[in-house]
């Protein structure tokens, strides 16, 4: 099993809800994770991106993911956590979720990939779904969910 | 020998040195027998042959010899400077810049032997005199003057009273008392390095008193190619004639025992004649007895004028990464501090000691950043000195007569700043030469002077720095900008017939668009002014244009001084804090709100005759004001050149140093927000951009 997941093509997600479902990111994308804090609102920005935090002297934007995909505005509790993605040269984003649950390990054969069907607009945040003992987790595309904005 | 180290340095000095050969000849053609001049550029040009050689650049080298030759023929007086030589000088500068150039990009100097230009060269010494191969080895011994005294230079050291003391007191002793000469090798490449060799090998068994020139001057390798010392030694003369000649790459080491009364002599003759040496400052830190400092600066004052030697500067080059590092650091000293403030105010513990101790870090913190921006700071110099060559070569290209008049070369700007401000600066001046100046004969039918003017202006003012181009030519035919536009389609017929003088100017900045009639080389391609527009808004600048047909016109550009850390004033807008940058700020008023008047739909205010217009942030930023719409008004009034705005806000918090971060690419659409800042207590707060509001 060891082996298994170091010579296969295997891949570490980070799962968080978004309300009752589960989604999974990519954990080479991911800096950090810190708790909610106060996001000073940047007037003029699409709704989804909903102001800026300080994230040690650093002045990161931070985005809803829920808005993005046309979910239920965030709702804040104590488990909602604020995730800080960096992707390619753009710099880090934060994203809002709701919770964060725990790391899985996806073989390849526990993902299967979902064919893009540009008729269902929330399907085109989605790469594919992976199958585990939690039961079904979907994974998200990035490049969608936040390069899209640029 | 691996020199790939030294490249950077290189580059930068290369850079330096042909810098100053344009503008030295520049100068020449203007005084073709001043000979400090050509001094001057000799120097220059020497060092960069040197520098070429070492470096390996034999191409460089090869024609920067040939140049070298010219001018120590000129030097000598056997050449007259003539129009066509400096034009070839300025041919070859281009082309050791391409070298310069090419060896940046990729560490070759590229494969262009520049045959045409060392022919031309060859010619102008052959015109000049007939076959003179050796001139430099020529030049090199005029340029010590001191050569008569042969080998024994030592003896025209003067000494100073501590010195003479010293040295007396050495002898009493028993010890010896030695002049020496050094000379070192003409191939060596490091002579300072070798001369700090020989005075380490002679301070093993004795101690220098004297040398010329003076340490100093011999670690900056500002020497020829020798040196001389007086020292006092245990040991026998031979002894430390044979340790000074053990070093490596020396030729020559000279000494005798030094006759004291006959230099006591000599020197008071000597006294009269005020000679060009400092030895005074020669006396090296070990030397046990302290000068006496009221004769020493009479002496080196009376000595200044005669001493033609550059002005020692002692420097460090610095990567510019390294000091964008400490400004980081400094940025977070000073969030930190705001955080102690803010952290101490709300405590409410604050005892006088720790109120004393924090006012104390914010001065130091400030101070920090002060010096912090000094160094990053470097006069715009290094910039505009290259204009009067162009200028000159516009002149040539465009058939008119002008001369460029510049002022305020030592105005200092942000290192990056000065980098980026060279092309929009060279945009203006071309433009100023090809689309402002009218032809001479034009310029004489109206009664103007044959030769027209450029100026380019330099000056701090307050917290920015403005430069200004002017120039006394035709002016901007507003007119026929207005035509131009229409037939772009930038803006329709009935809009220019309502555009003000202001807005028709505004056009020019416009993509796309030219005036000249004629696409020329040197502008006129519609590409400068949006360029130059953009270019200084994105070091958060801004261009303003007057102009008056027929007089000329200027054009200003204003630059912060600084980038990273500014002073602003906190402004709470519907309980969210937001930052104005004090530089924008002119006054803040307190009106009521039956003094809003309305005109053409528009909220604005009257204050001392001039009318200003509103602006209510909360309807730009979408939120609700939290203030009483009775009570009376908080406005800021800003300033964007000489146009004013009234801000209204809720509330001022305050004065404070701020630290811009920028917003990242995520967030770029909000034009209003400029930046932000993480406040002392950790919040971010928001940088409102004065001048996109106006």
């Amino acid at each position: 099993m060891e082996e298994l997941k170091t010579t296969g093509e295997s891949k570490q997600f980070i799962v968080i809800k978004l309300g009752e479902e589960q989604y999974g990111i990519d954990i080479k994308y991911i800096e950090n994770i810190v708790r909610m804090q106060h996001i000073t609102r940047v007037p003029k920005v699409d709704s989804y991106l909903k102001g800026v935090i300080n994230l040690r002297g650093e002045v990161i934007p931070v985005m809803s993911i829920r808005v993005k995909m046309g979910l239920q505005p965030d709702k804040e509790t104590k488990s909602s956590r604020i995730i800080i993605l960096k992707l390619g040269m753009n710099g880090q984003i934060g994203v809002i979720v709701d919770e964060v649950k725990e790391v899985v390990t996806l073989e390849s054969d526990q993902i299967e990939k979902i064919a893009y069907d540009s008729k269902e607009e929330k399907d085109s945040f989605l790469y594919g779904v992976g199958k585990c003992a939690g039961g079904l987790i979907s994974l998200l595309d990035l490049n969608s969910v936040v390069l899209e904005n640029l | 020998m691996d020199v790939s180290q030294y490249l950077e340095i290189f580059l930068d000095e290369t850079d330096e040195h042909l810098q100053n050969l344009n503008t030295q000849i520049l100068q020449l053609e203007q005084e073709p027998d001043n000979m400090d001049t050509i001094n001057e550029i000799f120097r220059a040009a020497h060092s960069l042959k040197g520098m070429a050689g070492t470096m390996g650049y034999k191409r460089m080298q090869t024609l920067t010899h040939d140049m070298e030759n010219v001018f120590s023929e000129v030097r000598n007086g056997n050449i007259k400077v003539k129009a066509e030589m400096i034009d070839v000088l300025f041919q070859c500068l281009d082309a050791l810049d391409e070298y310069n150039a090419n060896i940046r990009e990729n560490a070759d100097e590229g494969t262009n032997d520049n045959e045409p230009l060392i022919k031309q060269l060859n010619d102008i010494m052959n015109d000049g005199k007939d076959g003179n191969d050796d001139a430099p080895e020529q030049a090199q011994t005029t340029e010590q003057p001191v050569e008569e005294s042969g080998g024994k230079k030592w003896l025209n050291i003067k000494l100073g009273d501590s010195e003479r003391t010293v040295l007396k007191e050495a002898v009493k002793q028993g010890k010896n008392a030695y002049g020496l000469t050094v000379s070192i090798q003409e191939s060596c490449i490091l002579k300072a390095a070798r001369a700090f060799l020989v005075f380490k090998a002679i301070e093993e068994d004795g101690e220098i008193i004297v040398s010329d020139p003076p340490t100093q001057e011999i670690e900056d390798e500002k020497f020829g190619w020798d040196f001389s010392l007086l020292i006092i030694s245990d040991s026998p003369l031979e002894k430390v004639i044979e340790a000074a000649k053990n070093v490596s790459e020396i030729q020559d080491v000279t000494g005798d025992v030094l006759d004291l009364d006959r230099e006591e002599t000599a020197a008071s003759v000597e006294e009269t004649e005020t000679k060009p040496e400092e030895e005074q400052h020669a006396v090296p830190s070990a030397a046990p007895v302290p000068a006496t400092p009221v004769k020493s600066d009479k002496k080196a004052e009376e000595k200044k004028p005669a001493a033609n030697k550059p002005v020692v500067n002692r420097t460090v080059r610095v990567d510019i990464e390294k000091l964008d590092t400490l400004m980081n650091l400094v940025s977070e000293l000073i969030i930190a501090k705001n955080s102690l403030v803010s952290a101490s105010t709300v405590s409410g513990s604050s005892s006088t000691a720790v109120n004393e101790q924090i006012e104390y870090l914010e001065s130091v913190t400030t101070s920090l950043h002060e010096s912090v921006m000094k160094v990053r700071m470097v006069p715009i110099e290094s910039t505009v000195s290259k204009f009067p060559r162009m200028v000159r070569d516009l002149q040539k290209k465009l058939g008119k007569k002008m001369e460029l008049y510049m002022s305020g070369e030592e105005t200092e700007l942000d290192r990056t700043v000065v980098d980026e401000i060279g092309d929009p600066l060279m945009h203006l001046l071309r433009n100023s030469a090809d689309h402002g100046l009218e032809s001479a004969e034009v310029r004489k039918e109206r009664g103007k002077p044959e030769v027209g003017s450029i100026f380019l202006d330099a000056y701090q003012d307050g917290n920015n720095v403005v430069i200004e181009v002017r120039d006394d030519g035709n002016g901007i035919d507003t007119e026929a900008v207005r035509n131009k536009a229409i037939e772009r389609g930038v803006i329709t017929p009935e809009q220019a017939e309502n555009m003000s003088e202001k807005d028709s100017i505004e056009l020019l900045f416009n993509a796309g668009f030219s005036t000249a009639k004629v696409v020329s080389d040197v502008s006129g391609r519609g590409v400068g002014l949006d360029v130059v527009k953009s270019k200084i808004e994105a070091l958060s600048g801004e261009v303003e244009v007057k102009s008056k047909l027929g007089e000329g016109s200027s054009w200003i550009i204003r630059l912060p001084l600084t980038l990273a850390i500014i002073q602003a004033l906190m402004v709470d807008i519907g309980n969210e804090k937001y930052a104005i940058s004090l530089g924008a700020i002119q006054t803040i008023e307190d009106i009521p709100p039956h003094d809003v008047k309305l005109v053409q739909a528009k909220e604005v205010i009257q204050l001392r005759d001039l009318v200003i217009p509103l602006i209510r942030l909360n309807e730009i930023l979408d939120i609700e004001s939290k203030k009483d719409p009775e009570e009376n008004m908080v406005v800021v009034i800003v300033k964007k050149g000489d146009k004013l705005a009234g801000l209204v806000v809720d509330e001022l918090i305050g004065q404070q140093e701020i630290v811009i971060k920028p917003l990242g690419k995520y967030v770029s659409k909000c034009k209003v927000i400029s930046g932000a800042t993480v406040l002392g207590d950790g919040e971010v707060a928001l940088i409102l951009d004065a001048n996109t509001l106006i």
